[in-house]
């Protein structure tokens, strides 16, 4: 998992972070694909995802604190990588005395260099990233928190959505849009609707859905990483039309375990848990951010999700915090700049780190037939400070 | 300053209660480290497993002795449970071939607070009297266990560290001797630290 090997157009290189929750002043270089955060019950691991989330959901006028975010570009076609980057100040105004909030953007690489400097923006609540950038897509970032969000669990309920019909040119386009009165229900499920509803075929009067979609790619990863073999929409998907709208209702979500076909309410919490994980990071094409992953998993069904998260990683950044030992595991030697220490300082806040080149030589020239794991559960390796009596 | 290990089948009550109480006497002359995070009995028991771990702390964490921590279950005086932990013992020292080498094995922790009763008795507000020699009580920890059910604060095993750090090191000399004693120990440990 070399950087050479990612695909990721756009990725967080950078993060310098200052006044936010437990993070006073804190600085982190970040890759592309897999970055795994490690570090006790409090030390600020959940607050920087946090932070991660709304920088790269197009919030960050919602963030009071100081930061410094820098954002790598590659161009596949060009094949040549910019470094844009986004400073937030709060400086005070000597006349006024008030404090004012300064935003500078800068641009290395290529022909369009940008260095400015401005006030944000409250109207636009995204980074203003130049045109001819890869879409916020790219970045636009997903959290898996612990548990499951009260929208999955809308999964036991029957759900409904409209399509507008277009006619271009002769072809029958199918446009998805939330029906006002469906449960709520997490962005995953939403691009599973409307990946059907944008892949639905009419031909005389006949309604059927092309076979290639992306939510069978979702199907594929929950074949190969969890116990759910397949899941279906029951009942077979029904428009009615009303005037130039179709509606879909009592869309249900069934899934095959153990060859029994079950409802949502049906299936265990860890097994909720994987097709949350798997359907959300397989279908977001941008930031992962994910909390403690292996929270109600098997350690043989981690070892799975694990694998699943490296694959995936080659296309996308993935941020993951763990307490899991097991979850070093999957870094090769040469992957080891990739785990990240956490923890709190009384005075200093949260503090983050690589490992040093010591430690990660220590790592590398453990005792023949330890693992990372083996470091991490029965020695200090890990542990911020020497334990000495 | 020496940095002497400490191993035993619970890194958190055991090896820190024994650091605490070798400190008190030889915070000039040593370190205490305990290695082995998150180890049980049965898991000192997997010896390569151990063996490996171990050959990669004393490593890293240049120790020059090593003091290993078993509970004996029994008597000192029960020859056969005392073996099985020599045995296993010496196949770990055999097996580690690295030097410093020094592997001390000392028995039952809660014999050396009945060694200190005063002190235990301070701790739980009890005016328990030890009717034998500490080395002589068959089952110590379900003797303290015993005397303080009735008590407002009953013993765990989790209490050790905080009792450790009271405890008196010179009582426990005078009153835990003899073969596999406390004593022996630190006869043992004082030839090789002087």
């Amino acid at each position: 998992m070399s950087a050479k090997k990612h695909t990721n157009s756009a990725y967080i290189s950078h993060v310098h972070l200052k006044g936010y929750k437990s993070i006073i002043d804190t600085e982190v270089e970040l890759h592309p694909g897999l970055n795994i955060i490690i570090g006790p019950n409090g030390s600020g691991k959940t607050n920087f995802l946090e932070f991660l989330h709304k920088i790269s959901s197009a919030q960050p006028n919602k963030i009071e604190s100081e930061f410094e975010v820098k954002l790598k570009f590659y161009f596949k076609n060009k094949n040549n990588e910019y470094t844009y980057s986004v400073k937030k100040e709060l400086e005070v105004n000597d006349k006024t005395k008030k404090i004012e909030k300064k935003l500078k953007e800068k641009l290395v690489g290529g022909e369009q260099d940008i260095d400015s400097e401005r006030e944000p923006d409250k109207s636009v609540n995204f980074f203003p990233i130049p045109n001819g950038f890869p879409d916020w897509k790219d970045l636009d970032s997903i959290i898996i928190r612990f548990g499951l969000p009260i929208k999955m669990q809308n999964l036991s309920q029957s759900l409904s959505f409209t399509v507008r019909v277009l006619n271009i040119g002769g072809d029958t386009n199918f446009t998805y849009t939330s029906y006002e009165f469906s449960p709520k229900i997490t962005s995953g499920i939403e691009k599973i609707l409307k990946d059907i509803s944008s892949s639905i075929v009419y031909k005389k009067n006949d309604i059927s859905i092309n076979s290639d979609l992306s939510f069978d790619e979702v199907k594929r990863n929950l074949k190969k990483f969890t116990p759910i073999k397949s899941v279906r929409i029951m009942p077979k998907l029904d428009l009615a039309k009303v005037n130039s709208y179709y509606r879909a209702d009592y869309v249900n979500f069934e899934f095959s375990v153990e060859n029994n076909w079950l409802k949502w309410n049906q299936l265990s919490d860890g097994t909720k848990r994987l097709f949350y994980i798997i359907s959300e990071v397989t279908l977001n094409d941008g930031l992962c951010l994910i909390e403690e992953p292996e929270i109600g998993v098997h350690p043989n069904q981690y070892d799975k999700i694990l694998n699943f998260l490296k694959e995936q990683a080659e296309e996308k950044q993935i941020i993951i915090t763990t307490h899991s030992p097991r979850t070093l595991d999957i870094l090769e030697d040469e992957e080891l700049d990739r785990i990240i220490l956490t923890r709190y300082d009384r005075e200093l806040g949260t503090k983050m780190r690589h490992l040093n080149e010591a430690e990660i030589k220590h790592a590398k020239n453990k005792e023949d037939g330890l693992f990372l794991s083996d470091l991490w559960t029965w020695t200090s390796f890990f542990d911020e400070e020497e334990t000495v009596i | 300053m020496k940095r002497i290990g400490i191993v035993s089948e619970n890194y958190n009550n055991d090896s820190i209660a024994v650091g605490r109480l070798l400190k008190k006497k030889y915070s000039d002359q040593a370190v205490f480290v305990p290695l082995l995070k998150s180890i049980s009995g049965k898991g000192l028991d997997e010896i390569r497993k151990v063996v490996k771990i171990l050959k990669d702390e004393i490593k890293q964490k240049k120790i020059d002795l090593l003091i290993l921590v078993r509970d004996l279950d029994g008597l000192t005086s029960e020859k056969k449970k005392i073996n099985t932990i020599e045995s296993w013992a010496e196949k770990i020292q055999k097996q580690l071939v690295i030097n410093p080498q020094l592997f001390i094995v000392i028995f039952e922790l809660e014999a050396f607070i009945l060694a200190d009763i005063e002190t235990f008795n301070k701790i739980y507000k009890l005016k328990y009297q030890l009717k034998t020699s500490p080395k002589f009580q068959s089952e110590p920890k379900e003797l303290l266990k015993q005397i303080t059910r009735k008590s407002k604060r009953k013993y765990k095993e989790s209490d050790a560290p905080e009792i450790f750090q009271q405890l008196n090191f010179q009582k426990i000399y005078q009153n835990h001797k003899g073969q596999n004693s406390f004593q022996s120990f630190i006869k043992e440990l004082e030839n090789t630290l002087n």
